[in-house]
């Protein structure tokens, strides 16, 4: 392995890194812009000129792969502080002073940079900037806008569409100054990856028509989470203001989805946003006129009721869902052993097939809830009633008590046939965090929190045990599923007051042979389970993990 | 038989690079000799049997499908008077299995292929230093006379456009201007008007 | 002693364009030599010429080919580079239309040299009637066994075909013209891997001029030591094409041994016009640095001369300017010329060609500010040696040369707030017919 110097730090690394790269190992940042770690290198933007074994002639960093052992790199000294400067000069000659408009501002590669490598003044005052009329707020497609007074032709994003998605939309049109970016008339930028050029694009020239306007990133929160869209289980920052999610950005995962996501999953937050919300415990019961009526009720004389209702029924049947967590239904399973209910129906959706590209043949999944595996291998599904039977057939009917696990266990939740076929029990419990059509006809309705409002396990088609943590705690009665669980479990079995998830895990990771020897603190980029056909021989290398750097922006190799 | 249109290629002869015979005589097909294809798709295909078979014959040249590109670019573009409408880059996109954009980026960074339709006669006059210096400012401003129409302009007849160009390898004949694919050299404002009228 | 023409001796005799013209004047004698000999041996003559590239860069010819890897197993490339976009350039047109088979000759010599079994011409989209000399030529070439599957019966394989492009200077730059043959958009590649590796289609290939390649024939016929023996010295070899124009009576191409005094040339061609006087003169193209007439009257015209004198040889296109020149106003319009043609990718160079278009336009037009000289020197510092490809450093050449060498031009300018010069009318008082 060869040694390469850069600031009189001496690193090994391995032959063929890329000087970019090596520098970041060496901690040192090389700034950037047309580089990028998963496209062609082009060495166009010049802003990664260092200095190279003391030579006279500065060199692009990123087109210099470290093969030879020994060399000296240098970033501190005067010539590339020059160039450095010079070269942010040249960028914002032309550049419109648009921060006060622009959604990139505080997430912006030329903020960044000028401030730390440019110059406080500008000399450019009698020329006037060059511009492209009418092309301000052009949409390239549905999802991504383009302003090209912005564009600094990085062409990182004409590169994405022509070597990761493959779709080639973006060209770049022109030459010399007048050069833009663009697609051809009547083909626009219309793909399941398209958002992920305003990730890649390092000023605001890229924008995402969702999130146009929508916050200032600095109030932004960011935290790492898991995408719920499918079950390739993108792992994503979610970003929030005050519990108000507002954005998603993929995160950094070399196993799973490397720099990107879909368009699809970076809306599926907003059903979050728009659905009623499920805020309080509530019971229907017959009021003082005999007339049936919903009440609120607090949480214990809730499950206090449930844990009758559990003793007393004959039939029974607990119907989980894809979207839980494993260790929410691995506790429900438990429940189910502790009361003798037999059927555990475990409702699941197909959608469409999703793909993401990364350096080892991409992802690919079909559920359209990010748990099936793990709902299975904790113990629901299996012989017995199954989803069919429930939702098309008449189960539920001869069930003297159904419990639903999930109130927005797919669009079927929000049918009134669907609703009315479940209703027919004769006592019908629901969990969920939507106040669905389904939570409104329940004997029973218990809130719990969305995938933002606690912590839990995924397993995703890779079979792969993935973490996510809360961004924000729930509001108000709402608790985390697991939590209830626990609580209602602790009304049969002794030991699971006040459980954390850390014990339910270790329980889990004891009792389900899948989980075997699963440390509860799973690594950043998750863990491939003894399942057989889980993904054989993927390197599990470092990515950012849960440490809420999305990586997909400017600075280092985003 | 042989092409009436381009005398210089005869059946077993190495075809043309792309640009064409010596005499020019390369014209669209649409209307009367030269005249530009609209701006919308006309009738006829942009990719005849002759235009496809030549560039099925340049294909064997290069070990890549891509680099027959610009020669086939060059046809197309005579073939439609002169410019690339946007029809025309999409058929020949199709045609070369290349993405549109693409094929759009590589029209749009070259001076001699046009995406707004010109004159049956392309006037490119040199500005560059040897011919400022012997006058190129002058024959400018006797074509915005004769013509009546500004820099980049089409006549009201369709006739002529003119536009000022970069270095044309000829600073000996200083000043001097490219009509069509011809180059007319040591002109004088006299000179460029008597070569004006004979341009129909 | 008279100076033999040897690049330019079939020009005036267009029966040589024909392969059996070309040959009853002596030609293709250089090739059926070059054939008898080992690939090897003919890159030594080669180098032992002393040739060095024609095109700009004065690289030297045999070392360049000396660079192909010899067993890759891969298809190697020859492609000559006849794109001549560089202002004040007109010589390899002159080649190419009056003396094709010449071209043709030297082709093939370096072809069966690094063993390229094909060679594109590539020529620029303007040069018309070259092109179709050429391909009339290049036909003529195969019906006579020259090229094709057994040049000149030697067993050699060699096909060769002219290539159009379609209007961009940068198509000049060697991979500039790589990716433009390649039916890309004509952007320069990162160096390294350099072409003689990796060039055209992934493949090992050379990059030659047209007048450097012209040269190769007569090295072969009469030998590397006869052709070195012409020129200054070890390092200025051979005969050189100067491609003069501006303000002199009659521009023209002139064929001198290599490093002949700019006074001889401008003699040949008949003085400064007009019975002017010589104000300065750039001696080798758009990028070369201006040099004040009276300063360097006598200057040999040789690479290594003009280096040492600030300024380059490059494709040796003379233009020369009389009194009445405002170089402000000429290195604006030079200025203009880079920033069109700036391909666009790297930074300095887009933007910095931009500026510095804008920044003479306004100085010239009287709008000048006192930091302006200092700022474009400044730009021009941030633009050397950072751009991607040796188009930024080109468009700084007549930058500099104006601030360093006529910086009380740009001053004037400032402190009239308008031209000094009159404005160029070179027909108005009726001088022209």
């Amino acid at each position: 392995m060869p040694t390469v110097t850069i600031n009189d730090r001496t690193i090994e690394v391995d032959r063929g890194t890329n000087l970019v790269e090596a520098a970041k190992q060496a901690g040192v940042q090389i700034p950037h812009y047309c580089y990028h770690p998963r496209l062609s290198i082009v060495g166009q933007c010049r802003m990664c000129l260092v200095q190279l074994d003391g030579g006279a002639k500065l060199a692009a960093a990123c087109s210099v792969n470290v093969e030879k052992d020994g060399m000296q790199v240098r970033t501190d000294v005067p010539e590339v502080k020059e160039a450095q400067r010079g070269m942010m000069e040249f960028f914002l000659i032309n550049h419109p002073l648009d921060c006060p408009i622009c959604d990139q501002a505080g997430e912006c590669g030329l903020q960044d940079y000028a401030f730390k490598h440019g110059q406080a003044y500008s000399r450019f005052q009698y020329e006037d900037k060059r511009t492209y009329p009418g092309r301000e707020r052009i949409p390239l497609g549905p999802n991504v806008l383009l302003n090209m007074n912005r564009c600094i032709q990085c062409t990182r994003c004409v590169r994405f569409t022509r070597e990761v998605s493959g779709t080639g939309e973006l060209g770049f049109f022109n030459r010399g100054a007048r050069t833009e970016i663009g697609v051809f008339p009547g083909k626009p930028l219309d793909n399941p990856l398209s958002t992920n050029v305003v990730d890649i694009c390092p000023v605001g020239a890229l924008t995402s028509t969702r999130f146009r306007f929508a916050e200032r990133v600095w109030y932004l929160d960011k935290r790492p989470s898991i995408c719920t869209g499918c079950d390739v289980g993108c792992n994503i920052t979610m970003e929030h203001r005050r519990a108000n999610i507002r954005r998603y950005k993929p995160r950094h995962n070399e196993a799973v989805n490397d720099y990107w996501m879909c368009d699809y999953g970076r809306e599926t937050f907003e059903r979050y946003e728009t659905l009623p919300r499920l805020a309080a415990p509530r019971k229907r019961q017959a009021g003082d006129d005999g007339e049936m009526e919903i009440v609120p009720v607090g949480w214990t004389e809730a499950l206090d009721e449930l844990r009758e209702r559990l003793r007393m029924a004959g039939r029974s049947a607990i119907a989980g869902s894809g979207n839980l967590t494993t260790e929410e239904a691995w506790l429900l399973a438990k429940v189910a052993a502790a009361t003798d209910v037999a059927d555990l129906p475990l409702i699941t959706t197909q959608g469409p097939t999703r793909t993401i590209p990364n350096t080892h043949g991409g992802v690919s999944g079909s559920d359209a809830q990010p748990n099936r595996r793990g709902a299975e291998l904790a113990g629901l599904g299996g012989d017995g009633m199954t989803a069919a039977d429930l939702l098309q057939g008449d189960a539920a009917a001869n069930l003297d008590l159904l419990i639903v696990a999930d109130s927005d266990f797919s669009d079927a939740a929000h049918d009134p046939e669907v609703v009315e076929r479940l209703r027919r029990a004769d006592y019908l419990v629901v969990f969920g965090w939507a106040d669905s059509a389904l939570a409104r006809a329940a004997d029973l309705a218990l809130p719990v929190a969305t995938h933002a409002e606690k912590s839990g396990t995924f397993v995703n088609v890779q079979w792969r045990a993935q973490r996510f943590e809360a961004a924000f705690p729930p509001a108000g009665q709402i608790r985390p599923a697991a939590e209830v669980l626990a609580d209602l479990l602790d009304r049969f079995e002794e030991g699971w007051e006040g459980a954390t998830l850390n014990d339910v895990f270790t329980r889990m990771a004891d009792e389900v042979p899948a989980f075997a020897g699963l440390d509860f603190d799973l690594p950043p980029t998750g863990s491939l389970l003894n399942v057989p056909g889980s993904v054989p021989n993927v390197p599990e290398a470092t990515g950012a993990g849960a440490d809420g750097g999305s990586e997909s922006g400017t600075e280092v190799s985003g | 038989m042989s092409d009436e249109r381009n005398p210089a290629t005869q059946p077993g002869e190495i075809p043309a690079g792309g640009v064409g015979s010596p005499t020019g005589a390369l014209a669209g097909s649409a209307g009367s000799a030269g005249e530009p294809w609209p701006a919308t798709p006309p009738d006829e295909p942009v990719l005849d049997a002759a235009s496809i078979q030549r560039i099925a014959d340049l294909l064997t040249r290069y070990p890549d499908r891509k680099a027959v590109l610009i020669p086939a670019l060059h046809i197309v573009q005579r073939r439609c008077g002169g410019w690339l409408p946007d029809y025309a880059i999409d058929a020949l996109s199709e045609h070369l299995e290349l993405d549109p954009a693409e094929v759009f980026g590589v029209v749009t960074f070259y001076d001699l292929f046009h995406q707004q339709p010109v004159g049956r006669h392309r006037i490119r006059v040199c500005t560059n230093l040897s011919c400022q210096l012997r006058g190129s400012a002058e024959i400018m401003e006797v074509l915005a006379e004769e013509l009546g129409v500004g820099e980049d302009e089409v006549t009201d007849d369709g006739r002529c456009s003119y536009t000022h160009f970069e270095c044309l390898g000829s600073c000996d004949t200083a000043p001097m201007m490219m009509v069509n694919d011809t180059y007319r050299e040591n002109l004088t404002p006299q000179k460029v008007r008597s070569l004006v009228k004979e341009l129909e | 002693m008279a100076f033999e023409p040897i690049l330019t001796r079939n020009v005036g005799h267009p029966e040589a364009r024909s392969v059996d013209g070309y040959k009853k004047r002596g030609g293709y004698a250089g090739l059926a030599k070059a054939l008898k000999m080992e690939p090897g041996e003919v890159i030594d003559e080669v180098k032992t010429s002393g040739l060095r590239g024609r095109g700009g860069a004065g690289f030297p010819a045999g070392l360049k080919w000396s660079f192909v890897p010899q067993d890759t197993g891969k298809e190697k490339y020859l492609v000559c580079n006849a794109d001549e976009s560089e202002p004040g350039t007109f010589k390899d047109r002159l080649l190419m239309e009056h003396d094709p088979q010449q071209l043709i000759e030297g082709c093939a010599i370096c072809c069966y040299a690094v063993q390229a079994s094909t060679c594109y011409i590539y020529i620029r989209g303007e040069y018309t009637e070259a092109l179709a000399i050429m391909e009339e030529a290049i036909k003529d070439a195969y019906d006579a066994g020259i090229l094709g599957d057994n040049a000149m019966g030697s067993g050699f394989r060699l096909n060769m075909y002219m290539h159009a492009g379609a209007g961009a200077y940068i198509c000049g730059e060697e991979t500039g013209m790589l990716e433009s043959l390649e039916g890309k958009r004509g952007q320069p590649r990162v160096k390294p891997p350099f072409p003689a590796v990796i060039g055209a289609f992934g493949s090992p290939t050379v990059i030659n001029n047209v007048e450097t390649l012209a040269n190769v024939p007569h090295i072969i016929e009469r030998g590397g030591e006869w052709f070195a023996g012409i020129g200054t010295d070890e390092r200025n070899t051979g005969p050189k094409l100067y491609a003069v124009s501006g303000h002199v009576e009659r521009p023209g191409t002139y064929e001198f041994p290599i490093g002949v005094p700019f006074s001889e040339l401008l003699d040949a061609c008949g003085g400064v016009w007009r019975g002017r006087e010589l104000k300065a003169y750039i001696p080798g193209g758009a990028s070369a640095a201006i040099l004040p007439g009276d300063e360097f009257y006598d200057l040999p015209m040789d690479f290594d001369q003009i280096a040492k004198a600030g300024s380059m040889l490059g494709s040796a296109a003379v233009m020369v300017m009389d009194e009445t020149t405002c170089m402000v106003r000429s290195v604006a319009r030079l200025a203009k010329f880079f920033n069109h043609e700036s391909c666009g990718q790297c930074t300095p160079c887009r933007e910095g060609t931009n500026w510095m278009e804008l920044l003479l336009t306004r100085i010239e037009k009287g709008q000048g500010r006192p930091q302006d000289a200092s700022l474009l020197a400044n730009i021009c510092t941030h633009i050397s040696g950072n751009s991607l490809c040796a188009l930024g450093d080109a468009a700084v050449g007549p930058v500099k040369s104006l601030v360093e060498t006529y910086f009380h031009e740009i001053e004037q300018h400032v402190h009239d707030g308008a031209c000094p010069y009159p404005e160029i009318r070179v027909f108005s008082n009726g001088q022209a017919a």
